[in-house]
C-alpha cells in the first residue's frame, strides 16, 4: 500500500514538473543575453540598481552580458515588476454607537522573469519573425499592506534566483565568470541633439587646476560623486575605501560645466562629471557593492573629453548604464 | 456579535499599523524615497531578513558557488536593498552588525568629524525646529560656519584661480574653527526658543495665517540670521562676478524654520515673549565681497525723475524689501532726456529701495510706521542690464498692515525722485492721496518730455488712471466696507 502511495506520488510530482523541466531545457546553451528591469506603478524601487545586480549575477555564472544596443536576435532576459495602491476601507461599529472608518494602504503586484528571444514566425508570411519567449516564471499576484511593501524587491530577486538554478540545472555551474565590458567611448562631438535651451555650450572654470577635454581633470574624490551620506552606515567604510583605493589607482574624473543657461543675467550653471579616458575595471563590482552607491551619477561610461554641449552631456549621461 | 467581529478586525488593522506614531514620522521624514515614503511594519522583520543575507553571504566567501552561493550577486543585492530601507527607517544598523559607535573628537578644530559625529547622533532624535537639541544646535553651528566661511562651493562659478588659490588651506580651516568657537550650543538653544515664542505669534494673523515668519527670525533668531549671511555671501560673489545682474532677494529657506502644529501649540502655550532685542550687529554685517560699480549714466545730479510704482507697499512689504533684499519696481513716466539725448526710454524699471524708519519693532504691532524709499537701480533698453541709481529719499507715512480704509502706499503711485539728491522729502500720510506729491521737489525740473504718439501702452495707463481713481472714490465713498463697497470696486472693474 505504501509503496503504491508512494509511487502515485512520483508519478504527480513528474506530471507536475516535467513542464517546467521542458521550459528549463530552453535555457540550455543561452551564453550571451541583454537585461532590462521594467518598473511599473512604483518610483520608489530603483530598475537600475536591479538591472546592474542581474548583470553581475550573470557575470558570476558564466554568461555574456550584452549592451542594450545588441543586435535584437540575441536573448533578452526581462524581469517587469508592475505595482498599483489602493486602499481598504473599514467601517466599524463600536458598542457606543460610534462608527468609525479606517482606510488601509495596499500594493498590489506582480513580478515575472522571462527570457525572450526573436524566432522564425509560425506564419511566413504575416509575421516571419516573433518575439517568443522562451523561459518564465511569474510571481503570484498578491496584495499586501504598504506597510510590507518593501517585500516586492525581494520577491522579484526570488524570480531571479529560480531563473540562476533553472540555467545552472542545464548549463552546469561551473563556467568561469565573464568579464564586464567597458563600454565604448561616446564622440565627444556627435551631433546634438535639438533643443531649445540656450546658453548651452562649454563654460571654462579659470580656477581649474588642470584643465584638458574641454573640462576640469582631477582625481575622483568626493566632490565628484553623490553623496556618501546616503550609504547605509554599514557600508560607508567600504565606499570610502573603494574612493581612496581608485584614487591611489590614478582614477580621474572630468567635470564639464555648461551655461550659463540665462545669458543675460549669467547664471544657471549645469556641470556633470564622467569618468576620464576610462571607467573603473570593476565599476559594476563596485555599483553593486553598495546601494544608492556614489558612483551611480558617474555610470559606467567614460569620455575623453567633455560633449561639446549641455544636450549632448545629458544624452551621454542618460545613457551612463548601457 | 458582528459588532465585536468589526471591533476585532479593526484592532488587528491597528495592530498592521506602525507600532510607534513617532517612528512612523521619523521614517517619512528620512526616507530617500520622497513623497511616496513607505510605512514601514517593524524594522525587526527587515532586521531578521539582513541577519539571514549576511549569514549567507559568509558562507559564500572564498569562492562557494553552491547551493544558495551560486545567486550570490543576488544575495547582496537583497542585502543593500534591505540596508538602504533600514536606513531610510532611521535605523542607524541591522542585525547582525552592532552599530559602530563614533565618539566626539577631542579635538575642536576637527570639525568634519564631529559632525560626522553628530550627524550619526541626530539619526537618533527626533527633530524639531523650536525645541533645538545640543547635537542639533551644534551641527547647525558647525555647518553655519563652514558655509560662511569655506568658500569652496563658489570657486568654480565665481572666483578667478587668484582669489581661490587660499581656499580649503589651512586658513579656511582655521577661519571655520574660530568661528565655531565663537557660538555656544547652549545659548543658541536658548535663543531658537526665545525668537520662536517671539516671532510666531508676532507674525500670526488673528485668522492663523503667518507672514514673513523668516524676516522676524532674520533678526532675532542666531542661525536664520548666519544662513541669511551665508546666502547673501553667496549672492555677493555672484555680482562680484557679474556686477550687472539684478540682486537676488535672499530668504533663508522655510524649512529652516518650519514647525509643527503640536509645536505651534506648545508655542501658545509658552509664556509670551511681548519684546525681544534684534541680534548683534555681527549678525547683519554685509559680506566682505566687492561688487564693481554698474557703468555710470550722464544724468546730472539734481535731475528730477518722475516713477509710478508698481504694486502696493505698507509696512510689511517694505519690512520684507529691506530685509530680504526684495524689490520695489516702478517705471519712469516719462522719457529722460539729458542734452537733447534720451538717456531713459519711458517705461524704463526703476527699482527702489525701501527701509522702515520707526517704529521697527513689529512685537508692538505699530499702527503706522514712516518708511522712506529711494531709487536705488534702472534697467538699461531690453538687455536687462541695469545701472546705479541713487537719489534722495521720499518719507510716508503708512499702516503697517494695510486694510480696506488705509491700504498705504498704493499701486500706480507717483513720485518725483531727485537724482544724486542726499536729503529726505517727507510725505503726507498715505492713507488718502492717489498720487502723493512730495512737499518740496528740488529743481531743477525734470527734462520737458517729447510728444508721444498714441499707443497700446498709453491707453493700458489711461486705464490703469481710471481704475485706480475709481477705487480711491469706493473706499472714500463707502469707508465702513461692507456690500456697497464691494459693488462700487467691482464697478471699477467694468
Amino acid at each position: 500500500m505504501t509503496i503504491r502511495l508512494f509511487g502515485l506520488a512520483v508519478a504527480i510530482a513528474c506530471v507536475t514538473a516535467s513542464p517546467a523541466l521542458a521550459q528549463n531545457d530552453a535555457l540550455r546553451g543561452k551564453m550571451a543575453m541583454s537585461v532590462y528591469v521594467s518598473i511599473y506603478g512604483d518610483r520608489e524601487i530603483d530598475a537600475t540598481t536591479f538591472r546592474l545586480a542581474l548583470e553581475q549575477q550573470l557575470h558570476d555564472m558564466g554568461i555574456t552580458v550584452l549592451p542594450h544596443a545588441d543586435p535584437p536576435n540575441f536573448p533578452v532576459l526581462n524581469l517587469s515588476i508592475n505595482v498599483d495602491q489602493g486602499t481598504q476601507r473599514t467601517t466599524t461599529v463600536w458598542g457606543d454607537g460610534r462608527v468609525t472608518t479606517t482606510d488601509l494602504p495596499l500594493s498590489a503586484y506582480a513580478s515575472r522573469l522571462e527570457l525572450r528571444q526573436l524566432a522564425p514566425g509560425r506564419t511566413a508570411a504575416m509575421r516571419p519573425i516573433e518575439d517568443v519567449t522562451v523561459w518564465s516564471r511569474t510571481a503570484e499576484p498578491q496584495t499586501i499592506s504598504s506597510s510590507v511593501a518593501w517585500r516586492i524587491p525581494i520577491d522579484a530577486m526570488d524570480l531571479a534566483s529560480q531563473f540562476v538554478t533553472a540555467w545552472q540545472a542545464v548549463n552546469g555551474s561551473t563556467h568561469a565568470p565573464t568579464a564586464d565590458k567597458p563600454m565604448p567611448l561616446p564622440n565627444p562631438n556627435a551631433p546634438a541633439p535639438a533643443s531649445s535651451e540656450g546658453g548651452q555650450s562649454l563654460y571654462a572654470d579659470g580656477s581649474c587646476p588642470t584643465r584638458a577635454g574641454g573640462g576640469c581633470v582631477a582625481a575622483i574624490s568626493r566632490a565628484v560623486t553623490d553623496s556618501v551620506e546616503s550609504v547605509p552606515y554599514a557600508q560607508t567604510d567600504m565606499v570610502l575605501k573603494q574612493i581612496t583605493d581608485l584614487q591611489q589607482r590614478g582614477q580621474k574624473v572630468i567635470s564639464c560645466i555648461y551655461g550659463p543657461s540665462n545669458t543675460q543675467a549669467k547664471t544657471g550653471y549645469v556641470t556633470f562629471h564622467f569618468w576620464y579616458q576610462s571607467a573603473p575595471a570593476d565599476i559594476l563590482k563596485l555599483l553593486t557593492s553598495a546601494f544608492p552607491h556614489p558612483f551611480m551619477n558617474l555610470g559606467r561610461v567614460a569620455v575623453s573629453a567633455c560633449p561639446a554641449t549641455k544636450a549632448l552631456a545629458n544624452v551621454v549621461s542618460a545613457s551612463r548604464f548601457n | 456579535m458582528q459588532r465585536a467581529i468589526a471591533a476585532l478586525f479593526a484592532f488587528g488593522l491597528l495592530l498592521a499599523a506602525p507600532s510607534s506614531a513617532a517612528a512612523q514620522v521619523n521614517s517619512i521624514a528620512r526616507s530617500p524615497y520622497g513623497g511616496l515614503a513607505r510605512l514601514i511594519v517593524g524594522v525587526d522583520v527587515i532586521n531578521l531578513q539582513i541577519a539571514e543575507l549576511r549569514r549567507e553571504l559568509s558562507r559564500c566567501e572564498g569562492g562557494n558557488r553552491t547551493g544558495a552561493c551560486a545567486s550570490r550577486a543576488l544575495l547582496q543585492a537583497k542585502l543593500n536593498y534591505l540596508l538602504s530601507i533600514a536606513m531610510a527607517y532611521g535605523d542607524p544598523d541591522t542585525a547582525g552588525a552592532p552599530p559602530r559607535t563614533l565618539t566626539k573628537p577631542p579635538d575642536s578644530a576637527d570639525y568634519d568629524s564631529e559632525l560626522a559625529y553628530l550627524n550619526q547622533q541626530l539619526t537618533q532624535e527626533r527633530s524639531s525646529n523650536y525645541l533645538l537639541s545640543e547635537n542639533r544646535a551644534r551641527w547647525w553651528i558647525i555647518q553655519s560656519c563652514k558655509a560662511l566661511k569655506d568658500l569652496s562651493r563658489l570657486r568654480i562659478a565665481f572666483m578667478t584661480a587668484e582669489e581661490a588659490k587660499d581656499i580649503g588651506g589651512p586658513k579656511t580651516k582655521a577661519d571655520v574653527t574660530a568661528c565655531v568657537a565663537e557660538y555656544d550650543a547652549k545659548a543658541v538653544m536658548a535663543n531658537r526658543k526665545m525668537a520662536m515664542e517671539y516671532c510666531v505669534p508676532a507674525t500670526t494673523d488673528p485668522n492663523g495665517g503667518r507672514r514673513l515668519m523668516n524676516l522676524c527670525m532674520h533678526r532675532h533668531d542666531m542661525l536664520t540670521a548666519l544662513c541669511k549671511q551665508q546666502m547673501e555671501l553667496d549672492e555677493a560673489w555672484s555680482r562680484h562676478k557679474y556686477p550687472q545682474q539684478a540682486r537676488a532677494a535672499q530668504v533663508c529657506p522655510l524649512d529652516r524654520v518650519v514647525i509643527t502644529p503640536q509645536e505651534t501649540e506648545a508655542i501658545k502655550a509658552a509664556p509670551p515673549v511681548r519684546t525681544m532685542a534684534e541680534l548683534p550687529p555681527k549678525f547683519f554685517t554685509p559680506p566682505d565681497v566687492v561688487i564693481p560699480p554698474k557703468p555710470p549714466l550722464p544724468i546730472p545730479a539734481g535731475t528730477v525723475i518722475e516713477v509710478r510704482i508698481q504694486g502696493s507697499w505698507d509696512g510689511i512689504a517694505i519690512d520684507a524689501v529691506a530685509n530680504d533684499g526684495q524689490i520695489i519696481q516702478s517705471i519712469l513716466d516719462q522719457p529722460l532726456v539729458i542734452g537733447g539725448k534720451e538717456v531713459l526710454a519711458r517705461y524704463s524699471g526703476v527699482f527702489l529701495k525701501g527701509r522702515i524708519l520707526g517704529p521697527s519693532d513689529i512685537g508692538t504691532r505699530p499702527a503706522t510706521v514712516q518708511i522712506g524709499l529711494t531709487t536705488d537701480e534702472v534697467t538699461m533698453g531690453s538687455t536687462g542690464v541695469r545701472a546705479d541709481l541713487k537719489s534722495n529719499e521720499l518719507v510716508f507715512t503708512v499702516p503697517y498692515r494695510s486694510n480696506a480704509n488705509n491700504p498705504g502706499v498704493i499701486f500706480d503711485t507717483r513720485m518725483r525722485f531727485t537724482i544724486g539728491g542726499s536729503g529726505t522729502a517727507v510725505m503726507p500720510s498715505a492713507q488718502a492721496p492717489a498720487s502723493p506729491q512730495p512737499r518740496s521737489v528740488p529743481s531743477p525740473a525734470p527734462a520737458a518730455p517729447p510728444a508721444t504718439p498714441q499707443s497700446p501702452a498709453d491707453e493700458a495707463l489711461r486705464r490703469a488712471e481710471r481704475i485706480q481713481a475709481c477705487l480711491m472714490k469706493a473706499l472714500k465713498d463707502y469707508p465702513g466696507g461692507g456690500a456697497a463697497q464691494a459693488q462700487a470696486i467691482a464697478a471699477c472693474a467694468k
